[in-house]
């Protein structure tokens, strides 16, 4: 799994992920994933290059998400694809984490 | 198209990778259904996941074996192991959880309840022996 991060306007930070979120990907992302929840306030998240999201993905979310939410940011992951889309909605972590479907809609959220 | 294989695992990370690898031909050519390859992919993911962190987490000479077999509306597999003794169909789920708090844990049984249309589980010695379905 692939971590890609670049600085939009507004302080809003953009991540790219690319790759299974599976145990092995989750493995990779982990640490740097950590380490920007604990420094970012608004993070937007692109899914669209996810190709499989398991049970382990949803947990560094949802630790993601508390990080932010400690300091009132905001977590939105945009253009999921269909079947990680069910599963982040299967587990109700749209609770917690915004899910929208492009990154005009994200970053719109976040600013 | 009919279709049954077999594949044995070690509990790591990148056994998990080459289980994922080998699901994904199996499923291109048996043409089974998408919706029920990814139901049993993400069942299966969560298996493995749950052996490695618990199940079979510091056991010496760990054991997994998964027979698969697709046939056109169904797509069954056969999980067996020799790690901790684990019915899955008696861990109860999380209800009205706050995600903000507590353990996030949890969602890996929720899953493969969820997809699978179908589970069956005995222990057999020192081995368990899981049975699922998903169905269309």
């Amino acid at each position: 799994m692939r971590l890609d991060q670049v600085g939009l306007p507004g302080g809003i930070l953009k991540v790219k992920l690319s790759g299974p979120l599976d145990i092995a990907g989750a493995g990779q992302v982990d640490a740097p994933f950590s380490a920007i929840s604990s420094n970012n306030d608004k993070v937007i998240i692109d899914f669209k290059d996810v190709t499989f999201l398991a049970s382990i993905g949803i947990r560094l979310l949802v630790k993601a998400a508390r990080n932010i939410a400690k300091r009132n940011g905001r977590l939105v992951v945009f253009s999921p694809t269909d079947d990680a889309r069910k599963v982040l909605r299967s587990t109700g972590i749209d609770s917690i984490v915004l899910v929208v479907a492009d990154e005009a809609a994200a970053i719109a959220t976040c600013g | 198209m009919k279709f049954a294989g077999q594949i044995s695992l070690q509990p790591t990370p990148s056994d998990v990778t080459r289980l994922n690898a080998w699901l994904d031909r199996t499923f291109v050519e048996s043409r089974i259904e998408k919706s029920l390859a990814a139901d049993l992919k993400l069942c299966l993911n969560e298996i493995v996941a749950n052996l490695i962190s618990y199940g079979l987490k510091d056991r010496a000479g760990p054991f997994i074996s998964i027979d698969i077999n697709l046939q056109p509306g169904c797509a069954k597999a056969t999980v067996r192991d020799n790690g901790a003794y684990f019915d899955i169909r008696e861990w109860p789920l999380p209800k009205d959880r706050d995600l903000m708090s507590g353990e996030p844990g949890g969602f890996g049984v929720a899953l493969i309840r969820e997809r699978a249309s179908r589970i069956d589980y005995a222990r057999e010695g020192e081995f368990n022996r899981l049975d699922i379905a998903c169905e269309g």
